[in-house]
């Protein structure tokens, strides 16, 4: 049987039951002086003592049982070396019998188990520390809702304790760090956007202009994207209300568009309009109604729209289009290129397109029953009716229709009317190129032009959601003022209208340009230059004076935004320093932030928007939000955290980053520190998406994959299959699937043997497996075990991660495996060690098999090696990049079977990690609970936390491996509720201890 | 348990570190560690709408140099000049917007509501010396930017911006004399960071207070951490280089915006001048005025505004405008040229350039350039060159770019439309 398959020596925490129930005075009152002491001084003096120090080990220098469990990580490995009969060397002088093996083995065993039972819940030393890189754009995440990630470019963090680099010992700070940390800060203050309601953040940095205007104006761009009209949609939808099945019967037509995701309100107007009597309308409406009733019905039941009905509605949304062209008023040009236009009148004209958009063109009575009978004859009207269309003037205004002599003229208006209202010539109007930009040359400004979808589209609430958006864009940019300050440069400068001497006060630049005095003086000169005598209603009525009323009107309405909006900058300012802070401000923090803010905003070289960003930065760079530092309590023994602290403790856990509002709300009314809130909060958390985060901080770390983004170093010329696309999604597939197996409550286990696991696109087709999915979507896909898959043995990432860049290598992959999973103690290599060829095409002839038992040859190598390089075997069936392969670069058939200690072969990976997930399983759960109890405590572990490590096993075996029970006994466990006290003493808290549990 | 520290090199660290860093983070190169070569400075001044052409000309080099009447002011400096004329920015095309906002970066700009551009080559430079300097570069302007479209579809915002941060952005221009001066000078982010940095201070001391032991050591590391940065600046506001810090202050522009545009320019040459004698930046430009510009010269006893002159660019109006953007530019290389450095002075280490995205009305079919200063010994100067005639391939500004950029230090294998230097150059 080979050595790597030896079942790892018997876990500590799995006999810790059995000893348990062995009384602690039965055995010597000192197993060290009487056992211990001796048997090492014989058998492993001659090595290992303080003048020969073999393996950096000193076993003579230990003088007692407390001296043993102090240095209990030295001593698990020297169980561990004897139990193996690795140790004492074949070549030693004297070898020990069984009987003294098993007596010095039990005896150390003793040691632990009554040292650990004194101390048993401690929490140890857990020591102040900033957030890791990750915890730290995590944070930002999670305090501006915009994933902003500062620390891309700081150094990589360093792991310590139990290999996680949320320790302090790990995390240090420097004065290059901290200037970074200050440039991060800067940077997220950076993405601070004013808006009304208050303190907002951007995706990106909206500290200039442009950036501003585009992000609120992306905003309504998006809106109307997602409220857009689209006839077919709503005419099939209509079709299938018509003939919905009994079940439907009762629905409304906004009940029913509500299930369509389409707007009730334009659809119920749709139905009641096309279900109306044909005969009722002799015009359009009657012509809308008899195509409506004679669209084709279902052919069977339920309704389904086949393609006869869809090619006839597809004609009707045509001739629909075609008619609401001809009979709703003309669209003027919404850009001018040419700079003679005067901006007043441009935007005279732009005004009244938009109010006419859904109403029926006068002038199209005149031609109405041609077009009528043209649609009523052919269906289509004729290239001469286009041509006669274009022809046709818009009216410059409406007639009367009462005035109109013909009754016919009121009817088909009227008729007219109702179609237009529904088919507007646009439900909205957005630029090509300029989108929402006003379009008079030059001048920045912002025109809205949505009437029909505000009037026939939009529920209540929808409207006041677009006029916020819309107020927001002149908020944010204060358009008013720049389009003041704009039209006065361009009808200076390129229209010269204002280059009459009577404008001379009237100044682009001049700060006192939108007082209400100048704008006054500036519309009375502006007037009687542009010979305007009209008082009274007419002027009011005149498109100057429209324009200033706007005008005065928008800066007014500025004014008084700002006015509502400021004092919420503060306040926001304020809840954000609470949440980075993880706790209420004191009420001298606070006066102290609310002071400098004022500083700042009176500044008149800085203002308000300076002070939010300045007052962002102050937080952002506190210690309070960039370190965890909870100052112990007075006291020699244990206290229980803070609830704010435990608040803190546990999100960091969880979602490595700092409690939301509810744990900080729980927290500050004392709730927390109770078991079944405990339990409840632990399940909530685990069920928010930053359940992925913790995922990605342990599995990655534990597994190591974290940091693959920036150690990958695949030779791309070999494998050209891989490019950033799949590096990104290789990488992220572990995570995708710890998270469901957290998420769907299932077996930890199955991370080694899942018959599933999570693709995109890319990764798919890296697989080899079907996809049928966007390119980015992420599917759960099963059946790995058929394509030579299953859990993470055979995922991408760790087998990129674990070869070289040309090759792939059974040592670091079978490493990985006993190391990682299994939690093997490995020595690190000696510094002489023969490189294996770096291509799989250099092996001068030799299988890499042969290649391999060339490390066993070397007594040196083989001590470890044998442990290793056949488990990599297992994963042979998978190049470099993780991609399946039956040869491999030299052509040679893939040689990928392991011997399993029952005599059985296990060829490839779904077979080797069933063994793993059935024979090793106890050695994986135990090294993922040193792990994560080594994370969550953010320390090494220690003696006293034997204890923990045995219960977790035990709930383990009792719920099924799944690890939200395991999450819940570290939570509720007291190393991780406690905290030391300033003064502690081992002395004091084991004498505690032992009242506790008599 | 092993404590891993990474051996990340302090040098490492900071190359690491974002352009937003405003932090001003290495203080002056000590006296002791002077360096044997000063370091090279480049600044860029761009008037917008084009020069006047038939006063634009040089010819002969050397003693035999002689410059057009609209480059007179620039005649005490002559042997110090290289007046560049018949280069080309391919992608500019002619009218507004769209052959400003590359006229540094020389890429095709997009049309319509996306911006779309590139970083500007003073931005390398300013990312190629952000370690060594405390301000990576100063970013001036005498006129507002503008937004808004021009009837060619191109945004304004292209018109109002030369240096670009990246294919996005434009850096943010600054328009106050006092904040430029303060930026220099740790006064406008330095008092508020100062500020910032006193509080973090104080907070980091009350939780020392109430930590113990082991707590305490990685408290102090924060501790120290943040007193380091302060320190620097303090220093950094306290005294540039051997000036004091009074004298330093006494210079400090006045606040708000000047009213006359003379004033104007000159207050942000003055900010340019003293940032390159103290080695504070390495790297400026300054809009005199915008392409499509609304200045007004009332001082030069003309009413209208800049653009509208530049449509009768042959005009006496318009050359006076012109003759007015290059007396600001020869203001400044006659300060450089009055600051001593080594064994010579500030502009034999600089490159000062003028330039304008149209030649003659509206049309870029080549652009004016002007470079004053001698780039450490690199640039030979007292020469006018002429490239209209020597094929488009070789006509490039961008080609002038990559000949400049080589110079500083920063060799790259194109840029722009460029993959070649300029010869001659």
């Amino acid at each position: 049987m080979p050595a790597f398959l030896c079942q790892r020596r018997t876990e500590l925490a799995s006999v810790w039951a059995i000893l348990s129930l062995l009384s602690v005075s039965a055995v010597a009152a000192d197993p060290f002086q009487d056992h211990v002491a001796p048997l090492v001084k014989k058998f492993c003096g001659d090595c290992h003592n303080a003048q020969q120090t073999e393996a950096e080990l000193n076993l003579l220098k230990y003088t007692s049982s407390a001296a043993v469990a102090d240095d209990f990580r030295q001593w698990e490995h020297v169980i561990t070396f004897v139990e193996r009969g690795e140790m004492p060397p074949k070549s030693a002088r004297q070898q020990p019998s069984a009987e003294q093996r098993a007596e010095l083995l039990s005896a150390i065993r003793t040691i632990f188990q009554s040292e650990a039972q004194k101390v048993a819940g401690d929490p140890g030393v857990v020591l102040p520390r900033r957030l890791s890189n990750a915890e730290y754009d995590y944070s930002i995440r999670a305090l501006t809702g915009v994933d902003i990630r500062p620390t891309q470019s700081f150094p990589v963090d360093p792991a310590a304790g139990e290999g996680f680099n949320n320790t302090g010992e790990a995390l240090a700070m420097s004065p290059s760090l901290f200037a970074k940390l200050y440039a991060a800060a800067q940077q997220v203050a950076d993405h601070a956007l004013l808006t009304t309601r208050g303190v907002e953040f951007a995706p990106y940095a909206v500290a200039t202009y442009a950036d501003r205007a585009k992000y609120c104006e992306q905003a309504i761009l998006q809106f109307y994207e997602d409220h857009k009209i689209d006839y077919p949609l709503y005419l099939a939808a209509a079709w299938e209300y018509r003939h919905r099945e009994s079940s439907l019967e009762s629905a409304t037509p906004a009940q029913f568009a509500k299930t369509r995701r389409l707007s009730p309100k334009y659809f119920a107007a749709l139905y009641q309009l096309l279900s109306g009597d044909p005969s009722a309308d002799k015009y359009f409406l009657g012509w809308l109604r008899k195509r409506w009733s004679e669209l084709p019905p279902p052919s069977g039941s339920p309704p389904k729209l086949d393609g006869k009905a869809q090619e006839a509605i597809a004609r009707l949304t045509r001739d629909i289009a075609t008619v609401s062209k001809q009979i709703c008023p003309r669209e003027t040009p919404a850009i001018v290129s040419n700079a003679g236009n005067g901006p007043i009148l441009h935007l005279d004209r732009r005004r009244k397109t938009a109010a006419q958009r859904d109403t029926f063109d006068p002038a199209a009575v005149l031609q109405a029953e041609k077009l009528l009978l043209a649609l009523q004859t052919t269906g289509i009207p004729t290239p001469a009716d286009e041509k006669a269309d274009k022809n046709k003037q818009p009216s410059p205004e409406k007639p009367d229709p009462a005035a109109q002599p013909n009754p016919t003229a009121a009817d088909i208006t009227a008729s007219g009317a109702a179609f237009c209202k529904l088919f507007p010539n646009r439900f909205y109007f957005v630029d090509d190129t300029r989108g929402l930009s006003a379009g008079f040359h030059l001048i920045e400004g912002f025109f809205r032009d949505d009437q029909p979808l505000c009037r026939s589209v939009l529920s209540e609430a929808e409207n006041r959601e677009l006029n916020r958006l819309w107020d927001e864009l002149d908020y944010v940019t204060d358009i008013t003022e720049r389009m003041l300050r704009g039209f006065v440069f361009f009808e200076r400068s390129e229209r010269n209208f204002l280059k009459h001497a009577d404008f001379n006060p009237f100044k682009e630049e001049d700060p006192k340009l939108v007082l209400p005095e100048t704008l006054a003086e500036f519309e009375r000169v502006y007037l009687s230059r542009s010979n305007v005598k009209a008082e009274g209603e007419e002027l009011q009525q005149h498109p100057i004076h429209t324009f200033f009323e706007q005008i005065r009107h928008g800066l007014a309405q500025r004014q008084a935004r700002l006015r509502q909006a400021e004092p919420t900058y503060l306040k926001d300012v304020e809840a954000f320093a609470r949440r980075a802070y993880r706790r209420p401000l004191t009420t001298e923090e606070l006066a102290d932030l609310r002071a400098f803010f004022h500083r700042v905003a009176a500044q008149e070289e800085q203002g308000v928007e300076a002070a939010v960003r300045a007052s962002l930065v102050r937080i952002l760079v506190s210690p309070y939000f960039g370190c965890h530092i909870t100052p112990a309590p007075a006291g020699d023994t244990v206290r229980p955290l803070s609830e704010l602290d435990l608040a803190t403790r546990l999100s960091f856990f969880l979602w490595s980053s700092g409690p939301d509002e509810e744990l900080l709300q729980l927290a500050e009314a004392g709730k927390l520190q109770n078991e079944a809130m405990l339990r409840t909060q632990v399940r909530r958390m685990l069920q928010a998406p930053q359940t992925t985060d913790f995922a990605r901080e342990f599995f990655g770390q534990w597994l190591g994959y974290r940091d693959f983004p920036q150690q990958e170093a695949i030779d791309r010329a070999i494998f050209r299959d891989f490019d950033d696309p799949l590096k990104a999604a290789v990488y992220e597939e572990p995570t995708r699937l710890a998270a469901h197996l957290i998420q769907n409550d299932l077996p930890i286990t199955r991370l080694l043997d899942a018959d599933f696991t999570f693709v995109n696109g890319r990764l798919a087709k890296h697989y080899g497996l079907p996809f049928t999915g966007q390119p980015d979507d992420w599917r759960l896909v099963t059946g790995l075990h058929e394509q030579g898959r299953g859990g993470i043995l055979g995922m991408a990432v760790f087998l990129a991660k674990n070869s070289q860049p040309q090759r792939t290598s059974p040592v670091k992959r079978g490493f990985w495996v006993v190391h990682k999973l299994l939690g093997e103690h490995i020595p690190a290599p000696p510094a002489d060690v023969v490189a294996l060829p770096a291509k799989e095409t250099d092996t001068g002839g030799k299988t890499i098999r042969e290649l391999l038992a060339l490390h066993v040859e070397d007594e040196k190598c083989s001590r470890c090696h044998v442990r290793f390089d056949a488990v990599g075997l297992a994963m042979e069936g998978f190049d470099a990049i993780g991609k399946r392969r039956l040869k491999d670069l030299a052509g040679r058939p893939v040689d990928n079977v392991v011997r399993l200690p029952n005599g059985d072969e296990a060829r490839g990976v779904p077979a080797f990690a069933s063994y793993l997930a059935s024979a090793r399983r106890d050695d994986f759960l135990h090294t993922l609970n040193r792990k994560l109890l080594g994370y969550a405590l953010g320390r090494s572990l220690q003696l006293s936390d034997e204890p923990l490590l045995a219960e977790m096993h035990a709930v383990q075996n009792r719920q099924n491996d799944r690890l939200l029970p395991l999450i819940e006994t570290i939570v509720l466990s007291p190393q991780f509720r406690n905290q030391r006290c300033r003064d502690f003493s081992v002395a004091q808290f084991r004498q505690q201890n032992q009242k506790a549990t008599p | 348990m092993t404590r891993t520290q990474p051996k990340i090199s302090r040098r490492a660290v900071l190359a690491g570190m974002g352009a937003s860093l405003a932090l001003p983070w290495l203080e002056s190169v000590p006296a002791a560690e002077a360096k044997s070569t000063p370091s090279k400075r480049f600044a860029c001044l761009f008037q917008g709408d084009g020069i006047s052409p038939p006063g634009w000309w040089a010819k002969g080099n050397g003693d035999a140099l002689e410059l057009g009447p609209c480059l007179a002011a620039l005649e005490p400096h002559k042997a110090q000049l290289n007046v560049i004329n018949g280069l080309y920015n391919r992608n500019a095309g002619g009218g507004h917007a769209r052959c400003t906002g590359n006229i540094l970066s020389g890429v095709a700009l997009q049309r319509g509501r996306i911006i779309r551009g590139a970083a500007s080559m003073d931005q390398l430079l300013a990312k190629k010396f952000e370690e060594e300097s405390a301000v990576p570069s100063l970013v001036l302007g005498c006129e507002h930017p503008v937004s808004g479209y021009h009837e060619s579809q191109y945004s304004m915002v292209y018109a109002s911006h030369i240096s670009w941060q990246n294919s996005q952005s434009p850096v943010p221009i600054e328009l106050y004399p006092s904040l430029a001066f303060d930026t220099l000078f740790g006064g406008k982010s330095g008092k508020l960071q100062g500020s910032i940095l006193d509080h973090v201070l104080e907070q980091a001391r009350d939780l020392r207070r109430q930590v113990s032991g082991a707590d305490q050591v990685k408290v102090d590391e924060y501790l120290s951490s943040v007193r380091e940065t302060e320190q620097r600046v303090k220093k950094l506001q306290a005294s540039p280089q051997d000036d004091s810090a009074e004298k330093n202050q006494a210079q400090r522009p006045q606040g708000g915006l000047p009213g006359d545009l003379r004033e104007y320019a000159r207050a942000m040459c003055d900010i340019i001048a003293l940032a390159f004698q103290t080695d504070r930046t390495r790297v400026a430009t300054l809009l005199l005025s915008r392409d499509l510009s609304g200045q007004t010269y009332p001082f030069l006893g003309i009413r209208d505004d800049h653009h509208s002159y530049s449509h009768s660019n042959t005009g006496p109006e318009y050359q006076k405008i012109v003759g007015f953007h290059v007396e600001q530019y020869a203001y400044l290389v006659s300060k450089l040229a009055a600051m001593q450095e080594g064994d010579g002075t500030v502009l034999d280490n600089s490159c000062l350039m003028f330039v304008s995205e149209h030649w003659d009305a509206h049309n870029s079919n080549q652009l004016p350039v002007v470079l004053a200063g001698g780039l450490g010994g690199t640039l030979s100067t007292g020469r006018s060159h002429d490239y209209l005639k020597a094929g488009d391939d070789k006509r490039k500004l961008c080609s002038l770019y990559l000949s400049l950029l080589d110079r500083m230090g920063l060799e790259l294998p194109e840029f722009g439309d460029a993959k070649q230097r300029l010869s001659g150059i």
